[in-house]
């Protein structure tokens, strides 16, 4: 006999495995798979806009994909799931060193709290919904980094348009990660019940 | 809506603010902080792994995309350097053909009586015991046969010995047939020189019938002694070695040409001189 027969039943495993000493619940492996490939998402744009978008420039503006990730993420959760996310997330994005400055920290967290919780006491959980508020939360986000810097001197009035192109422009890779984050969030079932 | 403002979400946004003030009190006290380490020590790896995928990536569009207008820019690349190359080399055979009319100039200025026509190499026509060559002037230049033809510096090249038209035909000093009166220009002793071919040194020319009493050293000069065909005084060569004649009444000389007949470009034919 040169090949292994096919067994018709899977044989019982004879040891728990190194997930099973955690005694984590499928739905929690589930979970811990969902907050793991979101991380991997968020490192993966963070690296696009580093190493290969960095020297793309249209009209002086790029893109900032990684706020543009994490408000969109933040779209999918109830409100506290989504102020946690985004305090953590927006925490690391601002370590990574390729944030505007420490104060991002606070807006994408306001941001992605506060539309989170427009978003849910008043809209339908629809690709729309998410993405109008995801949308306003970014421009919002590049407005006031943009009054921040001019306060602070890092930047300056005329560099106006520049600010909003790039908020535009993150704007319009939103509708490329809402299937990624939607088919991640659904990961372990419905979130909630609206 | 109010009550998704939970206490949780309360308390996240005021961490966050009190975060925010931290970290920017920190990091204005100690500049880089630990999370920065952590997290960018982290990401480095993976950013150098993109950057390198990013640039096999750009080279593989490179070499797809790019490949016919690399290839043109190689041809038109090639056409330009070959187009320099050959500027370069007319430059290089102009600057020596201006080195040798300058010398040239200071020779006819030692000798104002001499006229010279200058002409090129065009072919060579040497076997082992007879040396000659064609250049590009003729008797349309006035030349004739039976004239000299030195170089820029008065070195003694040959003889014309055929002339056509617009061509004619120099038999060399090394040639055996060529008999050049000569004498050493340092003690005067008179001889006579020919290619040295038929007693077994090729390039090197021979003084015979020296008077066994003459006085020889090593580089001493051997120069034209005057006839119809050679004025006075043009170098034929250096001594580098002598020797007494079988029969022991004569000695002999062997001589190098002062002439670089190897690298011969261009040489002078002597139409017209004061034979003194």
């Amino acid at each position: 006999m040169l090949f292994k027969r096919k067994y018709e039943f899977k044989p019982d495993r004879t040891d728990g495995g190194t997930l099973k000493k955690l005694y984590l619940t499928p739905l929690q492996r589930k979970k811990l798979l969902k907050w793991g490939l979101i991380s991997a998402v968020l490192v993966a744009l963070s690296l696009v806009q580093d190493v290969v978008l960095a020297q793309l420039s249209i009209y002086g503006a790029t893109f900032c994909l990684v706020p543009c990730g994490i408000l969109l993420c933040a779209m999918f959760f109830d409100p506290e799931t989504a102020a946690v996310f985004t305090l953590i997330s927006s925490t690391v994005y601002y370590f990574s060193g390729t944030a505007a400055g420490v104060y991002s920290i606070a807006l994408i967290t306001l941001l992605g709290t506060f539309l989170g919780i427009f978003r849910r006491g008043y809209l339908q959980r629809c690709f729309s919904a998410l993405f109008l508020c995801a949308a306003a939360g970014m421009m919002v986000y590049e407005l006031m980094v943009f009054a921040i810097g001019c306060f602070v001197g890092s930047t300056y009035p005329a560099r106006f348009g520049v600010f909003m192109l790039t908020g535009g422009l993150s704007v319009a890779a939103m509708p490329l990660l809402y299937p990624v984050f939607l088919s991640i969030s659904n990961m372990g079932g419905e979130t909630w019940k609206e | 809506m109010r009550y998704l403002f939970t206490k949780k979400v309360k308390i996240v946004l005021i961490v966050a603010l009190l975060l925010t003030a931290g970290l920017a009190v920190v990091s204005n006290l100690l500049g880089t902080t630990v999370g920065d380490l952590v997290v960018q020590s982290v990401l480095t790896p993976l950013r150098a792994g993109a950057s390198a995928l990013t640039e096999q990536a750009e080279n593989i569009y490179d070499y797809i995309f790019k490949y016919e207008q690399l290839a043109a820019e190689n041809a038109a690349l090639r056409e330009e350097l070959s187009q320099i190359q050959e500027d370069n080399r007319d430059a290089a055979s102009i600057k020596r053909e201006n080195d040798r009319l300058r010398q040239l100039l200071e020779l006819t200025k030692e000798n104002p009586d001499y006229e010279l026509v200058d002409s090129y190499i065009i072919s060579w026509d040497s076997t082992d015991w007879s040396y000659s060559f064609t250049i590009n002037r003729g008797a349309g230049a006035g030349i004739e046969a039976g004239m000299c033809a030195i170089t820029e510096s008065g070195a003694v090249v040959g003889v014309v010995s055929q002339v056509g038209s617009n061509y004619a035909v120099v038999t060399s000093v090394l040639d055996s047939s060529l008999d050049i009166s000569a004498t050493i220009a340092s003690s005067g002793y008179p001889g006579i020189v020919r290619g040295a071919y038929a007693t077994g040194q090729t390039g090197m020319l021979r003084m015979d019938y020296l008077s066994s009493a003459a006085v020889l050293r090593r580089n001493d000069q051997v120069v034209t002694a005057g006839s119809t065909v050679y004025p006075r005084n043009l170098i034929l060569g250096n001594i580098v070695d002598w020797d007494v004649t079988d029969n022991g009444m004569a000695k002999y000389a062997i001589l190098k040409p002062a002439a670089d007949l190897d690298a011969l470009e261009q040489v002078f034919i002597l139409t017209n001189f004061d034979a003194e």
